[in-house]
């Protein structure tokens, strides 16, 4: 993997892979080395802040990231 | 590669953005002012291809090839901010890239809490903010529409000059702030070669879709440049087989080999062998017929055979490449004969990278491959590629060697 799309949080290393928009609001798909994961993403001044989804939106999200 | 114009944005060594324009058998190159100016006119046209290559894009169409060298400075800059009428389909890219490797990856939503990335992590940010920019010109996802390609909605800018003309003139646009002199790229050990950019695509991209991870993993481990192994890998097979680099077993049966991991800074070591009985109790990793046909395996071999060629060549990228296919003694043979030829010796001829002379000898061998070095090159990426090899010298110091390889036929020579 290009580490360019690297970022940290919380200490650990994740490697960005898409986002989407889907109802007003913006979401990030992601991933380490076993599991690809899916927030909410918001932005302040400061970066951005990462928020949890539910399982059933995850299950929508990934159907239409692709993933 | 049937192209007009060949422009490669890079950072020069103050980390400003430059630029190289190539058109025939011209070469410009622009200050940081003029560049800023191409970036936004590259941004104006249409591209039918969009390629995510090791740190660089490439954009394509009829007339132009347009490479982004140095992505990493590009979205650290946030530079790449720059092409918001390119930036849906480099996003895309990018998303299709890193796809290709979560698809193996569990699927779980676990739970992590509310958290911030960290704002330190520049590059990511830009790609956050590709995602921002490009949703601030697209339209709402629906469900039934595919979802990740982003569509502007704004008016398709048909640019009025091309980029010959604005190269041409770069000169007189120069005109809102001081002229800064251009640098050329650091272009260490010119090699010019006469061989052509292959057409079959299909091939090119199917090694590189699946196997190119894999590749950059064990090629940067054991010190090869992974454009070179992932140019072997593509003139070997392809990818189609299953021994991805037609590594002969029973021609490395039972023979040691060490290889330098510059990751742990210490050897790794390894045997093809069907005894392995033979090897309990020894630090070496023996690998089966069967083992050498796993993929990583089998790339992983075939780094520490070409470093084993590599060490018999002192380090002669190209030399080693043509004795990766030859073999020691037939490359010995060639070398000879070529420093008969050329009144040097042959410690002379390996020790400039830029000397290739040793490809006109190739056909006093009768078996392999007599065109190997221009078979493989005909799969790199870019004309101009380097290809990089470290190694230890005496004093246990990393040293990387370097050969950056043109086209002969493709760009006047660059004085």
């Amino acid at each position: 993997m290009l580490d360019i799309f690297d970022f940290i949080s919380d200490n650990k290393k994740y490697t960005y892979i898409d986002t989407i928009q889907y109802n007003d609001k913006n979401y990030v798909a992601y991933m380490d080395d076993d599991n690809v994961y899916i927030s909410e993403y918001t932005m302040d001044k400061d970066g951005f802040i990462l928020d949890d989804i539910s399982d059933e939106l995850y299950e929508i999200l990934i159907r239409e990231m692709k993933l | 590669m049937g192209t007009q114009a060949y422009v490669e944005f890079y950072y020069n060594d103050e980390g400003l953005l430059v630029s190289c324009a190539r058109m025939d058998e011209d070469v410009e190159y622009l200050s940081p002012h003029d560049t800023r100016r191409l970036l936004r006119l590259v941004d104006k046209y249409e591209y039918d291809s969009v390629n995510l290559r090791h740190n660089s894009i490439k954009l394509k169409n009829d007339e132009s090839e347009i490479v982004l060298s140095d992505l990493r400075n590009f979205m650290k800059s946030g530079e790449i901010s720059l092409l918001p009428n390119t930036l849906p389909k480099i996003k895309k890219e990018i998303a299709d890239y890193n796809r290709r490797i979560a698809a193996n990856k569990k699927h779980q939503n676990i739970q992590l809490g509310r958290r911030r990335v960290i704002a330190g992590s520049a590059a990511l940010l830009t790609v956050f903010m590709l995602a921002v920019g490009a949703h601030h010109f697209g339209k709402d996802v629906a469900l039934d529409e595919p979802s990740t390609v982003v569509v502007t909605n704004e008016p398709k800018y048909e640019p009025n000059i091309s980029i010959e003309e604005f190269v041409a003139d770069a000169e007189n646009n120069a005109i809102e702030s001081e002229p800064v002199t251009p640098v050329a790229p650091v272009v260490k050990n010119p090699v010019y070669i006469d061989f052509s950019f292959t057409n079959d695509l299909e091939k090119k991209n199917h090694a590189y879709d699946n196997f190119h991870d894999i590749v950059y993993e064990e090629a940067t481990r054991y010190g090869i440049s992974p454009n070179l192994i992932m140019a072997m890998l593509t003139q070997e097979t392809g990818g189609y087989l299953d021994n991805l680099m037609q590594i002969q077993f029973y021609s490395w049966e039972d023979m040691h080999l060490r290889i330098y991991n510059f990751e742990t800074n210490s050897y790794d070591h390894f045997v093809l062998t069907d005894n392995p009985a033979n090897y309990a109790g020894t630090e070496y990793t023996t690998i089966s017929r069967r083992q050498l046909l796993d993929p990583r395996t089998n790339i992983k071999i075939a780094c520490a055979i070409f470093r084993i060629t590599a060490e018999n060549m002192d380090y002669h990228i190209l030399a080693s490449l043509q004795c990766y296919n030859f073999g020691v003694n037939n490359m010995g043979e060639v070398l000879n004969l070529t420093a008969s030829e050329t009144h040097k010796t042959v410690e002379e001829i390996l020790a400039d990278q830029s000397d290739a002379s040793f490809i006109d000898y190739t056909s006093v061998i009768d078996s392999g491959d007599k065109n190997y070095i221009k078979n493989v090159l005909s799969y790199i990426d870019s004309n101009g590629e380097a290809l990089t090899l470290k190694h230890l010298n005496e004093d246990g110091e990393i040293v990387t060697e370097e050969v950056t390889v043109y086209a002969k036929n493709q760009v006047k020579t660059l004085d």
